[in-house]
């Protein structure tokens, strides 16, 4: 029924919104402008008693390219979007804002406020007007878009293991959301990162199995502080485009090292103060995608980090707080002036 | 005109002031933004998504205006050096002052950046600036970038606030004109942790829940009849600081946890101890926790206060990269050391001392994606000029906001209703990662 009256209205209201035609800079816009905001912003000029008047703020809205060139501050029309454009918003702050222009006499009424949206909105069509010489502008100077640099190298593997991968289904995730925090790597791709933040003490092997149903969706998890032992690697070597596993402070052991060895994509493990020892390590030994792996606090030896490091040259592994040498004895060299 | 439209609130604020006095004495909150249009709410449009490499920061603040050339950009044997030397660190070609031998041990973690520009010469107006991207003025609060984090992304982990500051001194680490949930946890004193945050003893548990149904109670007809944003706010706060009173993650807090050598490596001082509490919490899964660390505003005799200040923040700094790298928590967690002004380079004679000196200074950025080992922008041989790559404080602040995955190219709307975006129209320095 309501769909029904929308119909109708619509009909009546459509023929309205098409017959409103584009705005005409020159014949309704301009003549705006030089009632109420040309007498601050416009070309230098010399007033009565001989001095010099700026423009306030930099600002000339006499001219189509200073208008694009904007203020001292930066660009104040943006076409096509007047949330953007300060010669659009500054006319509709409450009127007892300081910054409301023009500054000086009433406000716009709403009819001009709504021309200056529209024009905006249709993307600042002059016509032929330029107006006063302006600097060198390019057609539509927008705000510089944000720069869209090469992925780091980080973000191009999450890209990369994404691609063909369908994104994990709604109901699935919804189990596991009750004690997991379930996020996208990547804003365009199907890859989660999976933590378990103030959900800790809750968290053992059993719900850590939750993720099953998804598991290769996974590329990061995070088990710090988690109640799991080395039953979890069951549920671990699923995710076969895990790259970064953070098991911190579990007791998580060389017994789940050795189940997960098969992960072929993991970047970076994170054994911090873990059971883990040399023999653990030596599961790590063929995993040639290591890139970090953190052992601090944990019970490996320096034979066992010396052997992992031999048989990956390229991984970094951390293993003591390097704490920088002689800490505790460094003096200030004084003065010498 | 103002005064007659805002005179029927003046009861509002009162009632205001004396909750907000209440919250931050039992619950350890601050202050509400008394300035800004209060009620009104924030455009709640859909934020995109995109792409991150650091998902905390922990921010460094050198308050008062960190000379450049005595600390992170010396230039030996020219005459605006003074008395302090250069020494190499273990970044190709980087040289910082003698007083920083640890942390020259970690240079290769570290982007320095050396052609920061600010506009702002006076100690309110360069912090102000720092922290929001946009200029001091007297109609309006802008949020600062820890608050941008919290509102544009929200809380990692749902017991902890997405954003703390720790040791005070600084007020520019606000919500502004966002929700107050926005807004930093306050901690004063590091070693003290979170003030009053757990139930009295005279209080037991039962005693408590009951006070607060009742409260809920009360307050149920009342948050049904206004049923705004700020109303809503502020339940929510009442509701996230009992969450908070409840959880484990009130450990975070406590760095009593510690070990004593740990400790004593950070440092014994406030600086110290509160680098020490930024990484408990951002191992929680806090956002942003801003640290203070105040007496840098040296015009006069400048080089005794650097004797006195570098060697201990060497000590904590150097701790702190090294702990959180062998805790794998500098891969996410972008730390960022800045201030608001350097100092002239031209010594002040007769009293030893270096004046505000806007136009050219050193930040600095590690973790979070950010490529070490280098120096980005240059100054002049006498450290008085930025002879390469400006960086500008709302560049500075884009770069961090693009490091999080914040859409810094978003408008989003103030109370009055004017645009605003992350870090004004600053732009990313991308150069510093990868």
């Amino acid at each position: 029924m309501r769909t029904l009256r929308s119909l109708i209205l619509l009909l009546f209201l459509s023929p309205a919104v098409v017959a409103q035609e584009r705005v005409d800079f020159e014949a309704e816009v301009l003549p705006i402008l030089e009632k109420r905001c040309l007498s601050c912003h416009r070309a230098p000029y010399e007033d009565s008693t001989g001095r010099t008047k700026n423009p306030k703020a930099g600002l000339r809205l006499d001219s189509r390219g200073w208008m694009l060139h904007g203020s001292d501050t930066g660009a104040v029309l943006v076409p096509g979007q007047p949330d953007k454009s300060l010669m659009y918003q500054l006319t509709v702050l409450p009127d007892d804002d300081a910054d409301i222009m023009p500054a000086k006499g009433k406000p716009l009424t709403k009819a001009q406020t709504d021309l200056l949206q529209r024009w905006i909105s249709e993307g600042a069509d002059f016509g032929a007007w330029t107006g006063r010489p302006g600097p060198e502008v390019t057609e539509q100077e927008e705000t510089p878009a944000p720069t869209s640099s090469p992925l780091p190298a980080k973000l191009a593997v999450w890209k990369a293991l994404g691609e063909g991968v369908r994104p994990a289904g709604e109901s699935a995730l919804t189990k596991a959301r009750r004690n997991a925090q379930i996020r996208l790597v990547l804003p365009d791709g199907p890859l989660l990162r999976v933590e378990y933040l103030s959900f800790e003490a809750d968290t053992d092997d059993d719900v850590v199995a939750e993720l099953t149903g998804f598991a290769d969706r996974i590329a990061v998890l995070r088990l710090a502080r988690a109640q799991v032992s080395d039953a979890v690697a069951a549920t671990i070597v699923r995710m076969k485009n895990l790259t970064h596993l953070d098991l911190r402070e579990t007791e998580f052991g060389d017994a789940g090292l050795n189940k997960i060895r098969g992960l072929s994509e993991l970047r970076s493990v994170n054994l911090f103060e873990t059971n883990v020892s040399d023999r653990g390590l030596r599961a790590l030994e063929k995993m040639e995608s290591l890139q970090d792996v953190y052992l601090f606090g944990s019970n490996v030896t320096d034979e066992g980090v010396a052997r992992l490091r031999e048989h990956l040259p390229n991984a970094k592994v951390r293993y003591e707080l390097e704490l920088p040498e002689g800490i505790l004895e460094t003096t200030p060299n004084r003065r010498r002036r | 005109m103002r005064f007659q439209k805002n005179a029927h609130r003046l009861d509002d604020v009162t009632r205001r002031d004396f909750v907000t006095g209440a919250a931050r004495a039992f619950l350890g909150l601050g202050t509400l933004p008394l300035l800004s249009g209060l009620a009104r709410a924030v455009g709640d449009d859909a934020i995109p998504l995109r792409p991150t490499t650091a998902r905390h920061v922990i921010y460094l603040y050198m308050n008062g205006g960190m000379s450049h050339l005595d600390t992170f950009d010396p230039k030996p044997g020219k005459e605006t050096q003074g008395p302090i030397e250069a020494i190499a660190t273990r970044a190709d070609g980087v040289q910082i002052s003698q007083y920083f031998p640890n942390l020259a041990q970690q240079m290769d973690k570290v982007a320095l950046i050396s052609s920061m520009f600010s506009s702002q010469g006076a100690h309110a107006q360069g912090q102000y600036f720092m922290h929001t991207s946009y200029l001091l003025r007297g109609t309006i609060r802008h949020p600062s970038l820890g608050a941008w984090v919290s509102r544009m992304r929200g809380r990692l982990n749902p017991s902890l606030p997405a954003h703390v500051a720790i040791g005070g001194g600084s007020n520019d680490a606000s919500c502004g004109f966002l929700e107050f949930e926005h807004a930093p946890l306050p901690i004063g004193n590091p070693e003290a942790g979170l003030q009053n945050s757990r139930r009295p003893q005279t209080v037991d548990a039962e005693t408590f829940d009951r006070r607060q149904a009742r409260l809920a109670q009360m307050n149920d007809a009342f948050a049904d009849r206004y049923d705004q944003k700020q109303v809503r706010a502020y339940d929510k706060m009442y509701e996230q600081a009992v969450r908070l009173m409840s959880s484990e993650d009130l450990l975070a807090f406590d760095i009593n946890q510690e070990p004593p050598s740990l400790r004593e490596a950070y440092g014994d001082d406030p600086f110290g101890q509160g680098c020490l509490l930024a990484r408990r919490l951002v191992e929680h899964g806090v956002r942003y926790v801003e640290v203070g660390n105040g007496g840098w505003d040296t015009h006069n005799e400048n080089f005794d206060a650097m004797a006195d200040k570098c060697p201990p923040l060497d000590r904590t700094l150097a701790t702190l990269l090294a702990d959180l790298e062998s805790r794998g928590l500098l891969e996410e967690t972008l730390v960022v050391l800045a201030t608001e002004f350097g100092r002239t380079p031209t010594i002040v004679a007769g009293r030893n001392g270096r004046n505000h000196y806007p136009q050219a200074f050193t930040c600095w950025m590690t973790g979070g994606g950010v490529r070490g080992g280098q120096r980005y922008g240059r100054t002049d041989a006498e450290g008085r000029e930025i002879v390469e790559n400006k960086v500008t404080v709302p560049d500075i602040n884009a770069t961090i906001a693009h490091a999080l995955g914040l859409p810094i190219d978003h408008v989003m709307t103030s109370p009055s209703g004017r645009p605003f975006q992350v870090a004004d129209k600053g732009q990313p320095v991308t150069a510093l990662f990868g």
